[in-house]
């Protein structure tokens, strides 16, 4: 028997489709059905990506890994075959590491467009202007009570942002309030 | 409002921290008498001043601080890393 499957986190908030304000450059939103592994304690490259310092994440164009907190990153990579990613990584950077699935728990919601950047400002404590926050910057906190992991994968600006999974839906009716005025167009899971 | 700058993670809001308690509290030996276990557990100096105290970046890298803080301005003179060896201040 074939596993049954999985359903979005996000719910049916993300059918794709355009809303709130007409006219203008919307706001783009999408899931990224990835892979998402924990490793901490590695000491070399992860998945062919240079360990971050904190505050960054290296981005290549099919992986991403991310600092997430002292000897700790998340591993991000495209959906493929269930556990597939962390089997690989177990054991991959150096003897002492400890790798966790998170494929389950965590969801990806994908930002991008100019407006991008305001419609995230609007909830987040961080400053996210270029000065401070640009491509390959990363950061934990708090959007709407949540905690969301930031990561700005380029100049756009596009932000994918981590979040525990059972509060994605939570999270979606914050991001539409917030991109209203905007206007913004969900489009199919990348 | 606090901003706590974290050794980690930069300048951030005080909504990502909770806070810890005193940090120059010092456990007692595991043979100490049942009046230093009593003063461990209960008695806080409470100063009017610059006080030593925990705080968890609970919300960012989940890494316990030392920070040194005034009681009455608020104002935050040191931040360092848990296992950084702080003074406690003479307030």
């Amino acid at each position: 028997m074939s596993a049954p499957e999985r359903l979005s986190p996000f719910g049916p908030g993300l059918t794709p489709g355009r809303d709130g304000a007409a006219g203008g450059t919307p706001v783009i939103l999408s899931e990224r059905r990835v892979d998402i592994v924990q490793v901490m304690g590695a000491e070399a490259a992860v998945a062919g990506l240079a360990l971050p310092k904190p505050g960054r994440a290296e981005i290549s164009s099919d992986a991403m890994i991310v600092w997430i907190q002292p000897s700790a990153w998340l591993v991000i990579r495209p959906r493929g075959v269930e556990g597939a990613l962390a089997k690989s990584l177990a054991g991959a950077a150096g003897t002492k590491t400890a790798v966790v699935d998170q494929s389950h728990g965590r969801a990806v919601l994908r930002l991008s467009g100019a407006h991008a950047r305001d419609v995230l400002a609007k909830g987040c404590r961080i400053d996210l202007h270029p000065r401070a926050f640009s491509a390959g910057s990363a950061a934990t906190t708090t959007i709407d009570h949540i905690t969301v992991t930031i990561v700005q994968v380029d100049a756009t600006p596009t932000y994918d942002l981590v979040l525990p999974a059972n509060f994605a839906e939570a999270f979606l009716d914050w991001l539409g309030m917030s991109a209203t005025e905007f206007g913004y167009e969900i489009r199919p899971t990348a | 409002m606090l901003r706590i700058d974290c050794p980690w993670c930069g300048v951030r809001d005080e909504a990502e921290f909770k806070y810890g308690g005193d940090a120059t509290v010092k456990r007692p030996a595991a043979d100490g008498d049942a009046e230093s276990f009593y003063r461990y557990t209960y008695e806080r100096a409470n100063p009017k001043g610059w006080h030593l105290e925990w705080w968890h970046h609970a919300a960012g890298c989940r890494q316990w601080l030392k920070v040194v803080r005034h009681t009455v301005t608020h104002e935050i003179r040191t931040v360092a890393k848990a296992g950084d060896d702080v003074p406690a201040p003479s307030s």
